[in-house]
């Protein structure tokens, strides 16, 4: 994998599960056999048109799409990973499994509308902006500081600290990701406190559109834990033993 | 017998090997892709003291001829991973599997960590040789003029005599343990550049991380090793970019036929020119030379 320094990682302080960025992914599982087709949304545009195929004889638990290079901000066209066999557009996932809805680079704000391709179907279309039960929200902040966790769509808010990185008493790769149940009028645990880059993944009980904006940012204890070289100095100068009786008269 | 017979003793002729050692640079750069990551070099060096022995059996033995690299630089190029996210279990399966994982990304980017290495000696230890006589025509000489008209227009024939190695033995690069140190700085410094852009908070976040691990820890885990930095470039140096077989061989290339240890125009002048007279010059044929433990002996027979 060849690491990032994507400007988004660190521009983008907030998240939402209803605008997709690098840092926010949505999981969705996909029970019914059948033709899918969806589509990417940025706003109210159309950004591209994608196909899932939910099919018993196939192997693949998890489905990953990765929506920037739907749109083509991905150079890699078609990295042909898990669930993605028939080009860049196509991805197939067993009944008992899930697709994952992620943003590999760039600025993202997307949302999917996914439903089956058959127009008689009566079942409802899965919308990334109005998560259901056994949907997840996969969130990560890199950003230390204070955040508001808000379920817009289920009214319910929690609060989200995250811990300054500290030279030492940093575990890398971090802990294992924190779980946050929210449904109507319910937010457990209300408040977690994580380190940067750990998991928190949102289980929705209800409708739900999950919102963290940044309330306080946290910017350390205000001198940067990178060493800096100490370079040169002047010594001090020291006045020697005459020049000190000469002060001293 | 020969018509012609020169000697030079042991003392001169270490006089002569020294002319020529002291004439001896090499100079080369190249790169390398080597999976994760890429690697160059830069090294120009010269040669520096030695002893000289000539022997009975017509051999030469050079030993203990200091490899001074004026220039001895080194770069390794890779992407660095300072901290990744994602990659964890989000739907385990029964069997304490994965069934469900969130896409990695890795944050950080490519930095490059140059070594100099420069004012490292190496040293020849070994050279056998014997002298090999060696008839020189001027390639730049005019085309179709005679070896007379060559000669006035300063392109004279000549016999040249060369040492002419039968092997060459060159100490591999040693670097010394204390590289490490220095290695650790200078990744710290192409951090600090690669990092240029961020916030603060980023910074500290990356440089957590990376401490986390280790700098020196997580550079071996990247260039695939698990001893000492030290050792790494050594293997780097002397077998991946061979830079001692390189040298070894520009070595035996100069001594056998770049800088003659001694060399006479063909045909030699024994009386110069002069009141409106041409010079008088005898043509030398069949040179041969070798050496004793004494002395350097060159022969020669008179006639075209």
């Amino acid at each position: 994998m060849i690491p990032t320094l994507d400007a988004n990682l660190y521009t983008q302080i907030g998240l939402d599960s209803g605008s997709l960025t690098m840092l926010a992914t949505v999981v969705h599982p996909m029970t019914e056999p059948g033709e899918y087709r969806g589509v990417l949304h940025s706003g109210k545009e159309v950004d591209a048109v994608f196909y899932i195929k939910v099919d018993r004889e196939s192997a693949m638990a998890q489905a990953d799409v990765d929506l920037a290079s739907l749109t083509g901000e991905s150079s890699d066209e078609c990295k042909c990973s898990s669930g993605n066999h028939h080009g860049p557009r196509h991805f197939t996932v067993n009944p008992k499994g899930y697709v994952v809805f992620h943003v590999s680079k760039g600025g993202g704000g997307y949302f999917v509308v996914v439903e089956k391709a058959d127009e008689n179907s009566k079942a409802k279309p899965f919308d990334s902006r109005d998560l259901k039960e056994g949907d997840l929200f996969a969130a990560t902040i890199l950003r230390p500081g204070t955040y508001s966790a808000t379920n817009l769509n289920a009214k319910s808010r929690g609060e989200i600290v995250v811990t300054y990185p500290i030279v030492g008493k940093f575990a890398n790769p971090p802990p294992n990701p924190v779980r946050i149940t929210s449904g109507r009028d319910t937010h457990e645990p209300k408040r977690v406190m994580v380190q940067p880059g750990q998991g928190i993944i949102f289980e929705p009980k209800a409708p739900s559109r999950f919102k963290i904006e940044l309330l306080k940012a946290d910017d350390g204890p205000g001198q940067s834990s990178i060493p800096v070289r100490d370079g040169w100095r002047k010594p001090p100068v020291v006045k020697s033993p005459t020049q000190r009786r000469v002060k001293s008269k | 017998m020969s018509h012609i017979t020169i000697a030079a003793s042991a003392n001169a002729f270490v006089q002569l090997f020294d002319a020529l050692r002291d004439n001896f640079t090499f100079s080369k750069s190249d790169s390398g892709s080597f999976g994760p990551f890429t690697a160059s070099y830069s090294v120009a060096l010269h040669l520096s003291g030695g002893t000289v022995q000539l022997n009975d059996d017509g051999t030469i033995e050079i030993k203990d001829v200091d490899i001074v690299f004026d220039t001895l630089t080194a770069s390794a190029c890779f992407n660095l991973p300072g901290f990744c996210v994602g990659g964890w279990c989000i739907v385990p399966d029964p069997w304490n599997g994965c069934l469900v994982g969130i896409p990695k990304i890795c944050i950080g980017g490519p930095i490059c960590v140059p070594i100099d290495l420069s004012g490292l000696v190496s040293e020849i230890t070994d050279v056998r040789a014997s002298l090999l006589a060696k008839y020189y025509i001027d390639p730049a000489r005019p085309p179709g003029v005679t070896d007379l008209n060559a000669e006035f227009a300063g392109h004279p024939n000549k016999w040249q005599v060369f040492i002419d190695p039968a092997w060459v033995h060159i100490d591999p690069i040693n670097v010394p343990d204390t590289v490490e140190n220095i290695f650790e700085n200078v990744v710290k410094n192409a951090i600090y550049n690669m990092m240029g852009p961020l916030p603060g908070w980023m910074k500290d976040l990356l440089w957590a991380a990376i401490k986390a691990t280790g700098i020196i820890a997580l550079v071996k885990g990247i260039l695939g090793f698990v001893g000492k930095i030290a050792d790494w470039l050594e293997t780097l140096l002397n077998s991946i970019f061979d830079i001692v077989g390189l040298v070894e061989t520009a070595v035996a290339d100069y001594f056998a036929s770049k800088y003659p240890i001694y060399e006479f125009e063909d045909p030699y002048p024994i009386l110069a020119a002069g009141g409106g007279l041409i010079p008088v010059k005898i043509p030398i044929r069949d040179l041969a030379a070798t050496v004793n433990s004494h002395e350097m002996i060159v022969t020669a027979n008179v006639g075209a």
